[in-house]
């Protein structure tokens, strides 16, 4: 194997005809440029272009963006929104939080105007949504809960014993079987593993 | 007695001893011998070294033969203060700068401490907007602070060069590098200077840092004054320090791969690195 | 700063306009705004001058004050600039808000003033490491249409024409030193601003650069180069402005514009302050109501 090439923010790739502009890279007049310094990485795909890339062994930190899947904590509710702090972009965790708001409007998909916030979220549970938007000047990112694989994951109860959901819109104190509204999330398999 | 420590046991009104030296022995101490046998276009030797701080997200340290010595670090992205974003709309990152003068770095009396250059920090700040791909980072900011711990001469074009460097080392998408130079004019007119040191730079009528971005070729940052010259003494300025940038370029270039192969390479022995050959050039 | 918010479709617009030489109000690239300068507006104060240049409205006031001369520089008096952005130009000022804006000017003015020729500091210098005159250069923001820097420089040399300072006698009696004022309050001493340098902003759009930027001009340029050129067209200060950066050719061809430009700016306002001047007290002035 040849050794790895590495390059530096600013250095030409190669032009656009050569290849598909991927992760770490930037394109000008018809060429791609690197904009990481990292190590250099051509991948051809049946036949197609292929994809220049530059990757860094370090994951270079993700922002929150439209559409991704982000795990976040609740930290104050009431009757109109969530407040909530982003930790993770997907399976990547944040340096330092960012803010979040999930509306009462975007927190099921279904009988939206009968959802109440307050049975739904508790302040403390950590919730999986989507970003559905950056937020203007004066708000911070808006989130989702819409989907069945989003909402809460992990709760406690008020005995602070960690709650199992019994329904979609439930969850039990094994200690206490006290039962708790929340919008509870099916969580996909592949998410389970520990 | 108790003595008040608060009060300065001299007289009431002082004047600075520098006042009553002869002219003539003050300017025996710059030796203009020197000042005039040197090469114009050369530029100092430079020492870069990235990645050396372990808590920041990236950072790089670059010092001139001059004595210069500046150290750059970069934070974030993180989420920005107050309204993210530029105006225009369109949800841009935020840069912002910080330039600092440690209190014993300049010569003479200590400055004081913690005290910041806002036409320094800007400067650098508009210098280095042009470098980043902000609008990767919508609603975040990104924290750059320089910390000049011994200035030398050039001290903003070193800090330009450590900026770039950091910013890169910390996985910042950049469209390029930034390179950077300083230029000084001697008083007695003449040719412009090279990366001056601290003597020339001192003594000079017209100082001008230039940094550029070497592969786009693209001019980023600007900042000169002084005794005026027609625009033709400026643009030749400006040539020189557009080739000095691209000469100090390829060093930059290299002591940023060794850090990414050296991150690449994973973690075998630290001492390792201690070993190598720093990057420098020679006067030519 | 103040900024405007403008619409991709009117961008293109103003872009092409600037390409074809030929911008929204009307102006070619290398045109700059009619301009109303008058001096000797406010009375408190030892020189002043107000400049309007579109919707940019600048007053300045000079105040000369005794004070000592700096440690390095035992036998000149100095120049102070001060530049408050006053909550009138817009309401982003209020408070702390224009603050930031105000040392940037205020640096960028120390900037070009430092240098030995701009203007002769020695004059001011009254009895050499005791006394000299310290002038407190005061701008004021009163509204802001775009293009500040090139007005605020206006306006201080206008201020600085206009500015009379008292003359002082020492007097060497017995043990100490006595300063007295001149019985005559038109014996004044009068600075020379031939080579007070003023602030060319040249803007980039597009492929080409424009003067005198209005605020709609400012948001569709990505980077600015402000150079000071004294009335004899020499280079004083050299700054890029913005969060864009510039070609090298292009900043030759700035370079050589701001230099005939500025030599322009600088033989239009003598002639006005000229004229003024010449008209004596028989000048009727129009102050704020005008």
């Amino acid at each position: 194997m040849a050794p790895a090439r590495y390059c530096v923010p600013g250095e030409r790739l190669c032009s656009l005809e050569e290849g598909t502009p991927g992760s770490g890279t930037y394109t000008h007049h018809g060429f791609i440029f690197a904009s990481l310094a990292g190590c250099f990485m051509k991948k051809s795909e049946n036949g197609m272009l292929p994809v220049v890339s530059v990757m860094r062994d370090v994951d270079s930190q993700l922002l929150p963006d439209v559409g991704a899947t982000v795990t976040c904590k609740v930290c104050s509710i009431n009757s109109r929104f969530a407040k909530v702090h982003i930790l993770y972009v997907g399976s990547t965790p944040l340096k330092s939080p960012f803010r979040g708001t999930i509306r009462r409007e975007d927190i099921r998909a279904t009988e939206k105007d009968k959802v109440e916030v307050y049975k739904s979220f508790r302040p403390g549970d950590i919730v999986l949504a989507k970003v559905i938007s950056l937020g203007d000047v004066q708000s911070n990112y808006l989130l989702t809960t819409a989907e069945n694989e989003l909402g809460v994951v992990v709760a406690h109860s008020e005995a602070d014993v960690r709650m199992v959901p019994i329904s979609w819109c439930e969850m039990q104190c094994p200690s206490t079987h006290a039962k708790e509204l929340r919008k509870v999330a099916r969580v996909q398999p592949e998410f389970l593993q520990t | 007695m108790p003595l008040d420590h608060r009060r300065v046991p001299g007289p009431e009104e002082s004047q600075s001893p520098l006042l009553f030296v002869p002219s003539s022995a003050q300017d025996g101490e710059a030796p203009p011998a020197q000042e005039a046998s040197r090469d114009p276009t050369a530029l100092q030797p430079l020492f870069a070294r990235v990645g050396l701080l372990s808590q920041a997200k990236g950072s790089a340290y670059v010092e001139l033969d001059g004595g210069t010595k500046v150290l750059c670090a970069v934070a974030g992205p993180r989420e920005a203060a107050g309204g993210g974003g530029g105006g225009g709309g369109e949800p841009r990152g935020r840069l912002v700068c910080e330039f600092r003068r440690a209190p014993f770095s300049g010569r003479g009396a200590r400055s004081r401490p913690g005290e910041r250059e806002p036409e320094l920090s800007l400067a650098l700040q508009e210098a280095l907007e042009p470098a980043v791909r902000l609008a990767r980072y919508p609603r975040a900011q990104l924290e750059v602070s320089a910390l000049v711990l011994q200035d030398g001469g050039s001290a903003l074009a070193a800090a330009l060069c450590a900026a770039g460097l950091a910013l890169a080392d910390a996985g910042v998408e950049l469209y390029d590098l930034v390179a950077a130079c300083a230029l000084c004019r001697p008083p007695s007119g003449g040719e412009w200077l090279l990366q001056p040191r601290e003597a020339e730079e001192r003594a000079a009528a017209a100082r001008l840092t230039v940094a550029l971005l070497p592969s786009l070729n693209q001019v980023a940052g600007l900042l000169g004054s002084g005794q005026g010259g027609a625009p033709d003494s400026w643009a030749q300025a400006l040539r020189l320090a557009l080739d000095g940038c691209q000469r100090l370029y390829p060093l930059l270039r290299q002591s940023l791969l060794r850090a990414a192969k050296r991150a690449a390479t994973a973690e075998p022995s630290e001492e390792e690195d201690a070993a190598e050959a720093p990057a420098a050039t020679t006067g030519t | 700063m103040a900024s405007v918010v403008l619409s991709e479709a009117e961008k293109v617009y103003i872009m092409h306009g600037v390409q074809e030489d030929l911008r929204v109000d009307g102006r070619s690239c290398e045109d700059y705004r009619c301009a109303e300068v008058e001096t000797d507006v406010v009375s408190n104060t030892s020189g002043s001058a107000r400049v309007k240049l579109g919707h940019t409205d600048i007053l300045v006031g000079v105040k000369a004050e005794m004070g000592t001369p700096k440690l390095d520089k035992p036998n000149e008096g100095s120049l102070e600039f001060f530049v408050d952005c006053s909550a009138n130009a817009t309401p982003e000022f209020e408070g702390r808000g224009g603050e930031e804006l105000g040392t940037e000017i205020a640096n960028t003015l120390y900037r070009i003033f430092n240098n030995e020729s701009s203007i002769d500091l020695k004059l001011l210098c009254i009895n050499p490491r005791e006394h000299c005159w310290v002038l407190y250069v005061d701008v004021l923001l009163l509204e802001c249409g775009g293009n500040l820097f090139d007005a605020i420089s206006l306006a201080v040399k206008a201020a600085l024409f206009n500015t009379r300072i008292p003359k002082v006698r020492v007097l060497e009696d017995e043990g100490g030193r006595e300063i007295e004022l001149s019985d005559d309050p038109f014996d004044c001493i009068r600075l020379n601003v031939d080579n007070v340098p003023c602030i060319v902003t040249l803007s980039k759009i597009g492929h080409r650069h424009i003067v005198d930027a209005t605020l709609q001009e400012e948001a569709c340029s990505l980077a600015s180069l402000l150079i000071s050129v004294t009335s004899r067209g020499a280079l004083t200060c050299m700054k890029k402005m913005g969060r864009g950066s510039l070609d090298p050719e292009s900043i030759f061809e700035m370079m050589e514009t701001g230099k005939r430009v500025g030599k322009l700016l600088h033989s239009s306002l003598q002639t006005v302050l000229d004229e003024e001047e010449n008209l004596g007290t028989a000048r009727k002035k129009v102050g704020f109501l005008g």
